[in-house]
């Protein structure tokens, strides 16, 4: 199942968002930027296997462009979600630990918030008309 | 296709200002109730029937129903695919409910003898007339969702419409208590659960959560139901399960692996632990010959509030980052720079102080009205943060 399989993705990455915090209340700055690392590395691929695979193919099989359907929400989102990374990373450089403090908590919400769109709505939507092989390509 | 996801359309998304303007009259309705409890109070006072009435309603329907309105504009959207745009249903719900608001007071201030309950059905009739609006696209999806509590909401507003009609009309055998039991120890709890065990999650990041709790919930609940119609007095050992088992249940997923110090969490836990004590206060008044004001009061002033409050100001507050590039600004911006953590500290720290005072009026009546003042003075903070969002809006969105 597309959706099983992605919900776990997304699980990962909020477990490793969480020790990464830890990490920076506990001012612990070189494990906080090897782990914001890994947590950059894996959102960041799943977000381009969603854009450049998922989402057309779905947009493909299902006849909903991606300016009338969800695909177009989820694609605004994202973008954002770069944002927040690219910002945390910024301040992360910086050792502003209240600044990463404050935009992982905004960034946590963003893709909590996301997440349930996709898991609720989207990745549904994807079982009814894609084969799970798609992930193969992940 | 299933019609309703396909709604979720860029387009679809509700603009910033929907969900505010009913955020933001709920302070405004609750600074009604506590200008009237200021001027009479009523847990120790003689105006029970009358002013409590009226604070009671001002506070279920002014102050939960528009706040819980205003999230749905946004969570729906999130949980079940359904956006709820800012139409005409949500246009005339606000309406209405500000006539009931002001109805409420202007009839209390001039006509005492009339029943509040009339102006108590001006807001119930803006929830109703809201949700039958929205059944036109999304009430199949509503009654089919694995969300049990969202699943009843549509029946236990009818049933909360239909008894405050009987009430009103003095055609059914029923009591005030049994319409109050439902509203506050089943719908508004039904609401808080449903809605907690979305938000939570979504906002906390805790461990692993078994969602079938969500089941549990429902059959509870309508045991507890049945027994409020059937046998009223024996309701209390259903409703006290219930209610323990759900704070409980909100205790375990407030246990998040985010240990970062958080005012919304504060809140929460308020509420929960008011929660907790309420259910006593009601074993109390089963046994005790405790007030049922008292009960109520705990209920409202413990559990209900806390988590308007808290929610609130953090789903103001994500919402406009949530807009921001949409609002004109290029550079992330964080919860905390919209309503800072310390402004939101304040309001948590002025409306437990008033929470305590109000606990203590129990043994020394005189300090009630003290205590509505604190508790005002916290729901103007409150204000302040809520109306302050356009300001920082406008602040960030014109920096280079």
């Amino acid at each position: 199942m597309i959706q099983d399989s992605l919900a776990h993705i997304h699980k990962t990455c909020d477990e490793i968002f969480c020790t990464f915090e830890e990490l920076v209340h506990q001012n612990r700055w070189d494990e906080a930027e090897t782990t914001f690392a890994d947590f950059r590395t894996q959102t960041l691929a799943h977000l381009d296997f969603e854009e450049q695979v998922l989402f057309p193919a779905f947009e493909q099989a299902s006849g909903i462009p991606r300016e009338q359907g969800p695909t177009g929400v989820m694609i605004a989102e994202h973008k954002q979600i770069r944002d927040y990374i690219e910002a945390i990373g910024e301040a992360l450089e910086q050792r502003q630990s209240e600044r990463c403090l404050d935009l992982g908590d905004t960034l946590m919400i963003t893709i909590g918030q996301h997440n349930m769109k996709e898991e609720h709505i989207l990745y549904p939507m994807c079982d009814e008309h894609l084969d799970a092989d798609i992930l193969k390509q992940s | 296709m299933n019609r309703p996801r396909l709604m979720l359309r860029p387009d679809n998304m509700p603009p910033l200002w929907q969900p505010m303007l009913f955020l933001t009259t709920a302070p405004i309705a609750l600074l009604m109730a506590v200008a009237l409890q200021i001027s009479e109070p009523v847990l120790h006072g003689q105006t029970w029937p009358t002013t409590g009435r009226a604070i009671l309603h001002l506070i279920t329907l002014g102050v939960f129903g528009t706040s819980a309105l205003g999230a749905s504009i946004q969570l729906f959207t999130v949980v079940l695919g359904i956006p709820l745009r800012f139409q005409t249903g949500e246009l005339i719900t606000l309406w209405l409910m500000w006539a009931g608001a002001i109805a409420l007071l202007v009839l209390h201030l001039y006509w005492p003898q009339l029943p509040t309950g009339i102006t108590g059905a001006s807001m119930a009739l803006a929830v109703f007339i809201y949700w039958m609006w929205k059944a036109r696209s999304g009430l199949r999806r509503l009654v089919l969702s694995a969300q049990s509590g969202i699943r009843t909401l549509p029946l236990l507003l009818s049933l909360m419409a239909a008894t405050g009609l009987a009430l009103l009309t003095g055609e059914a055998p029923l009591s005030p208590h049994q319409h109050a039991l439902l509203g506050l120890g089943i719908l508004v709890p039904s609401i808080v659960f449903s809605v907690g065990l979305h938000v939570i999650p979504m906002f906390y990041t805790p461990g692993e959560i078994d969602t079938s709790i969500a089941k549990y919930w429902y059959w509870m609940a309508a045991i507890s139901l049945a027994a409020i119609f059937v046998r009223p007095n024996h309701a209390a050992v259903g409703m006290s399960i219930l209610h323990l088992w759900m704070a409980g249940s909100l205790f375990i997923l407030l246990n998040r692996r985010r240990r970062r110090a958080d005012t919304t969490v504060r809140f929460w836990q308020l509420a929960l632990a008011g929660q907790i004590f309420t259910v006593f206060a009601y074993w109390a008044a089963v046994w005790h010959h405790l007030r049922w004001r008292a009960v109520i009061a705990c209920a409202l002033v413990g559990f209900v509030l806390p988590v308007i409050m808290g929610m609130s100001q953090r789903i103001g507050a994500f919402l406009t980052t949530l807009h921001a590039q949409r609002l004109g600004m290029t550079r992330p911006l964080s919860m905390r720079d919209v309503i800072e953590e310390k402004s939101q500290q304040r309001v948590f720290h002025y409306y437990v102080a008033g929470v305590l005072l109000l606990a203590s009026s129990v043994w020394r009546p005189e300090v009630e009205r003290a205590a509505s003042l604190v508790l005002g003075l916290a729901i103007l903070l409150w204000l302040r943060n809520l109306i302050g969002i356009p300001k920082v809006i406008f602040q960030r969105a014109t920096k280079p």
